[in-house]
């Protein structure tokens, strides 16, 4: 991702703690294997693959068996295929933003805490296929605040 | 306030006093050292644990709306870091004491094991050991800003009056050497006096300016040869 980078882009450290207002990125809707860990509401540590509804370069959808709170902490990494270890994939720490009901599950909006790359080539590959149409739809940036109102709305 | 691994800092804006939140502190950061035994136990890598129990850890504080997550980066008048991997807690802080209406300003670093046992509080500026303090101490109400402050305040004392010694010697003293003793983690002052020449070492406590002992003649002789050394370098300066 670094080759999509520009120089009036804020930096590592300000968009990890950039006000929520100010958080406006490309969303895509791209559905990518990843593994969620951290301390569920009993105190007991999970390890739940599931996989993304949308991701941006700071932030990302999920949907979860496991009931999270906002300003849960949870550790996201792309699960491994089976072919490669998983510890090859870089695990990023992440803030819940949002939780909404969705069927049985839970529907998390989390962003990101540092510059941590946990996409690798897969955002790259979001990207591409944008032009293809296939796979991702690009989303127009939305701020978090504006998301969580709307989800308060429906 | 930091917790080792994580990207960013916790941040509290009206009470990062130590008499206000070094004690709770202790108390979140000892439940989370708690949970990451369990989680080892139960198989998680240790790593693993502590990266999870410190996520925990700043979940859990920020339920309180006082704190926020802010960039690394900056330097703060109070600091808290949390190791999970090494179960330390380490802060540094700025403490005051007045006196006669004048304001000495002490920076303090503080440390210790989160399982229990004692802290030790150093002077981060010259690296010496102020004292030794036990977690019930630390527990008193005003500790730091009373007690640890007015133990800073004697320790600097102490410093400025070694550093002029000549203003200080005793007059009638024939001989007199002035150390610094480390006694259970605190460093306390020793003048070792000899009144006429020949006579006995007296052993006084520099802090009340009490006797409390006399050198034996066999520790006296190692005395000479230091005496007898110095003054020869002295003599040939």
């Amino acid at each position: 991702m670094s080759g999509q980078k520009t120089d009036d882009k804020l930096t590592d450290q300000s968009m990890a703690s950039v006000h929520l207002k100010e958080r406006r990125e490309i969303r895509y809707d791209v559905s990518i294997e990843i593994e969620v860990s951290g301390i569920d509401q009993n105190g007991q540590a999970f390890h739940e693959r599931t996989a993304t509804t949308d991701v941006s370069e700071w932030g990302c959808g999920f949907l979860m068996s496991t009931e999270l709170k906002v300003d849960d902490m949870v550790a996201v990494r792309m699960a491994s295929t089976g072919q490669e270890s998983g510890s090859s994939h870089p695990q990023c720490l992440y803030q819940v933003l949002r939780v909404k009901r969705d069927g049985t599950g839970w529907l998390v909006g989390a962003w990101k805490m540092g510059g941590c790359d946990v996409w690798g080539s897969e955002l790259p590959k979001a990207f591409k296929s944008e032009g293809l149409g296939q796979e991702a739809r690009r989303e127009e940036p939305v701020a978090d605040e504006e998301q969580h109102r709307k989800d308060s709305e429906q | 306030m930091e917790i080792v691994g994580f990207p960013q800092i916790l941040y509290i804006r009206t009470c990062g006093d130590p008499d206000i939140l070094f004690v709770p502190l202790l108390d979140a950061a000892r439940e989370a050292g708690a949970m990451v035994e369990r989680l080892a136990t139960q198989g998680e890598n240790r790593t693993n644990a502590a990266m999870l129990s410190g996520m925990h850890l700043a979940s859990t504080l920020l339920k309180d709306a006082s704190f926020s997550l802010g960039a690394k980066g900056l330097s703060h008048e109070t600091a808290y870091t949390v190791d999970l991997d090494t179960g330390t807690l380490h802060m540094h802080a700025q403490l005051y004491s007045v006196v006669s209406r004048r304001t000495s300003f002490f920076k303090v670093e503080i440390a210790g094991k989160i399982s229990g046992g004692p802290f030790v509080v150093r002077n981060p500026t010259q690296g010496t050991v102020i004292m030794q303090v036990e977690e019930d101490r630390l527990r008193q109400p005003n500790f730091f800003s009373s007690t640890l402050a007015q133990e800073c305040l004697r320790a600097q004392m102490e410093q400025e009056r070694f550093g002029h010694l000549d203003e200080s010697l005793n007059p009638d003293a024939h001989g007199e050497v002035r150390m610094s003793v480390s006694v259970s983690g605190n460093k306390v002052p020793v003048i070792l006096r000899q009144k006429e020449q020949n006579g006995n070492w007296d052993i006084i406590d520099g802090r009340r300016q009490e006797w409390v002992g006399t050198l034996t003649s066999d520790l006296e002789g190692y005395l000479k040869s230091v005496t007898a050394f110095i003054q020869e370098l002295f003599a040939h300066k």
